[in-house]
C-alpha cells in the first residue's frame, strides 16, 4: 500500500529537498528499508548500527510516535502520513 | 536596545556550535539539530581563553545576576542583558538536614528567581536575548508551565511578540500567570510531548524564534548558571552530591556541564560532584534508563500530578542518564503522595514553599538517604526550581478546615491556651 513520508527541516535534505514522499510498504520498517536506493545514505543517518532509530529522530504514524507502539515494527495502512522529525528538548 | 542590554567589555566572540552526537562544528545560527546526523548542538568556549582572563576577585565588582558569568554564556552581539535573572539564595538547610540527617545539606532556592519565581527564568533570558540577535520579532515556546511564565514575562520586558503553546491540562495558576502578560497563549489539546512537536514544526514553517527549538543550543546554556551559582556560593567549591529534577533532561547535564566548566577556566577545584536525578513515578522515563542502563529511552504516558516534570519523550534523557552514572551518582522517583508530603517537609522545615517539582527532589532526596544512596555527611546540594504558589492546589487540604472564632480574646484563648478547636463554623477553600 502507499504511505507518504513528510520530512521537516534539516531532514528534508534526506530526500532531495522533498516535502512529502510516496512509498510503498506494510510497516514503518519495510518503508525506510525501501527508501535506501532512492535516497542512499538515509538508513545510515536515522538508525543506528544496530538498526535502532537515532535517539534523537522522532517518527509519528498520523499522531503517533512510534515509540509509543511497535516502533519500527508499526503496520502501516494505504493513506497513513508519516512525520520525521528531529527530537527537541522540554520546558 | 537601550537600557535593556548593558554592554560589557570582556564579551568572548570565539564561541561555536558544536554537535553532542558526532562532534561537528557549525556557525552561530538559529538551529538546535546538526547538518550531519541531526544530533543537538551545544555551544562551546574557548576555556584557554577565558582562563587566562577570569579570577575569582574580579566577581565581587560584579552585579549579582547570572550574567556575573557572561563569559561561559552564549555571546549576545547587543550586550549583556541587565534583567536582573539569578543569583538566587543557596541557604543550609539545617533543619531538613536534622529531619534526613544530612548535617551538610544546603538548598538551592530558585523558587525566588526572578521575575517569575522558576529556574527557567534563566533559559528564557538567553534565549530572547539571542532571538533579538537573530532578528526574529515574534518568539514561542512549548511548555509544561513554568516556561510559559518566564516566556510571558520576559518577551513583555523586551516588547517581543510572543506565542505560548501549552497543553490543556497544566495548572489554573500558571496558566493564569502567563495569560496577564502581554502574550497570546494557545491551549493545545494534547500532551507536552505533542505540544512539543507542534512547536518543533512551527520552527521549520514559520520564521518565529522558538526558545526550546531553533534557539535551544542558546536557551539550555541559561541552565549552567544553577551550577556555576551553587559553586560560588560554597567558596568556589563544588558540592559533593547534588539533586536535581529531570523533565527533558536537560537542567541537570547543564549542570554537570557548568560544573565542569568551572574547573576548566580555574575557578573551582578540580573533584567531580556526584549527580542525583529526581522523577516523578507517574513519568520516569530518565531514573528507568539509569537503573536499567539501556541505550535508548522507552517513552512514557506522563500519568503524575506533576505537571512541570511530565515529558514521557525527553530530549536530553540519555544525556542526562550518562551523567548521573559517569558521576558515580544515581536516581529515583516517587509518588504523588510522596511529593505532597515533601512539599510539607520542606515548607514545614526550611519556610521554602515550592511547587510539586520541588516535592520530587525533596522525596528523592530522602528516599535515596534511606537507600544509602546518597552520603549523610557530604556536602549536598538539593535543588528547588520552582514556586509553591504556582501548584497550590496540591496542598490545599492544608487550610480546607480551619477554625474560625469571633473576634474576642475569650474566644482566642479558648482556642488557642485551652489547646482546644472552637469550631464555630469551618471555613472552605
Amino acid at each position: 500500500m502507499s504511505v507518504q513520508f513528510e520530512f521537516l527541516g534539516p531532514l528534508k535534505q534526506l530526500v532531495n529537498g522533498q516535502d512529502i514522499v510516496e512509498i510503498q510498504a506494510a510497516t514503518v520498517g519495510e518503508a525506510l528499508d525501501n527508501m535506501k536506493d532512492l535516497y542512499p545514505g538515509i538508513s545510515r543517518r536515522l538508525l543506528s548500527d544496530e538498526g535502532l532509530l537515532h535517539q534523537h529522530i522522532n517518527l509519528f504514524v498520523n499522531e503517533d510516535d512510534i515509540r509509543y507502539g511497535n516502533d519500527l515494527e508499526t503496520r502501516l495502512s494505504a493513506g497513513d502520513k508519516v512525520t520525521v522529525i528531529s527530537a527537541i528538548a522540554g520546558g | 536596545m537601550e537600557g535593556v542590554f548593558l554592554i560589557m567589555e570582556s564579551q568572548v566572540m570565539n564561541q561555536i556550535l558544536e554537535c553532542t552526537s558526532c562532534g561537528i562544528v557549525t556557525e552561530y545560527k538559529p538551529e538546535t539539530v546538526c547538518p550531519e546526523c541531526f544530533g543537538p548542538l551545544e555551544v562551546t568556549y574557548d576555556y584557554e581563553s577565558i582562563r587566562g582572563r577570569l579570577s575569582r576577585e574580579a566577581f565581587a565588582a560584579r552585579p549579582t545576576t547570572m550574567w556575573r558569568y557572561h563569559e561561559l554564556l552564549p555571546a549576545i552581539d547587543g550586550g549583556v542583558p541587565e534583567t536582573p535573572v539569578g543569583w538566587t539564595p543557596l541557604i543550609k538547610a539545617r533543619r531538613l538536614g536534622q529531619v534526613l540527617g544530612m548535617p551538610n545539606l544546603y538548598i538551592k532556592n530558585d523558587a525566588v528567581n526572578f521575575p517569575t519565581l522558576s529556574f527557567k527564568d534563566r533559559v528564557v533570558t538567553v534565549a530572547l536575548a539571542k532571538a533579538i540577535d537573530f532578528g526574529f520579532d515574534t518568539v514561542a515556546c512549548a511548555s509544561t508551565g513554568n516556561l510559559a511564565n518566564a516566556m510571558a514575562a520576559q518577551a513583555s520586558m523586551l516588547n517581543l511578540s510572543s506565542v505560548i503553546l501549552i497543553p490543556q491540562d497544566l495548572e489554573h495558576q500558571k496558566i493564569t500567570a502567563t495569560a496577564c502578560y502581554d502574550t497570546r497563549v494557545v491551549k493545545v489539546n494534547g500532551t507536552y510531548d505533542e505540544v512539543n512537536r507542534l512547536c518543533s514544526e512551527l520552527a521549520y514553517r514559520e520564521e518565529i524564534g522558538i526558545v526550546n527549538v531553533n534557539l535551544r543550543p542558546y536557551y539550555s546554556e541559561g541552565s549552567k548558571t544553577v551550577g556555576f551559582e551553587i559553586a560560588e556560593q560554597l567558596g568556589w567549591r563544588l558540592p559533593d552530591q547534588v539533586v536535581v529534577p529531570m523533565a527533558g533532561g536537560s537542567l541537570i547535564s547543564k549542570i554537570d556541564k557548568g560544573f565542569k566548566e568551572l574547573v576548566k577556566v580555574g575557578l573551582a577545584e578540580d573533584k567531580s560532584a556526584r549527580i542525583y536525578g529526581a522523577q516523578a513515578s507517574g513519568c520516569a522515563p530518565i531514573t528507568d534508563l539509569v537503573k536499567t542502563g539501556a541505550k535508548q529511552v522507552t517513552p512514557v504516558k506522563p500519568d503524575t500530578l506533576v505537571k512541570s516534570l511530565s515529558i514521557g519523550a525527553p530530549a536530553d534523557g540519555l544525556r542526562a542518564s550518562r551523567v548521573i552514572n559517569g558521576s558515580g551518582g544515581w536516581a529515583e522517583d516517587v509518588s504523588d503522595e510522596e511529593v505532597v508530603e515533601s512539599i510539607t517537609l520542606l515548607a514545614e522545615t526550611e519556610g521554602i514553599f515550592t511547587e510539586a517539582a520541588g516535592g520530587v527532589t525533596v522525596g528523592v532526596t530522602r528516599k535515596l538517604v534511606e537507600q544509602g544512596k546518597l552520603n549523610r555527611d557530604a556536602v549536598t546540594v538539593i535543588c528547588i526550581t520552582g514556586n509553591g504558589l504556582k501548584t497550590a492546589d496540591l496542598v490545599k487540604h492544608r487550610a480546607a478546615e480551619l477554625p474560625l472564632i469571633e473576634p474576642k480574646y475569650s474566644s482566642y484563648s479558648e482556642l488557642v491556651n485551652n489547646n482546644e478547636e472552637v469550631r464555630i463554623s469551618v471555613g472552605t477553600i
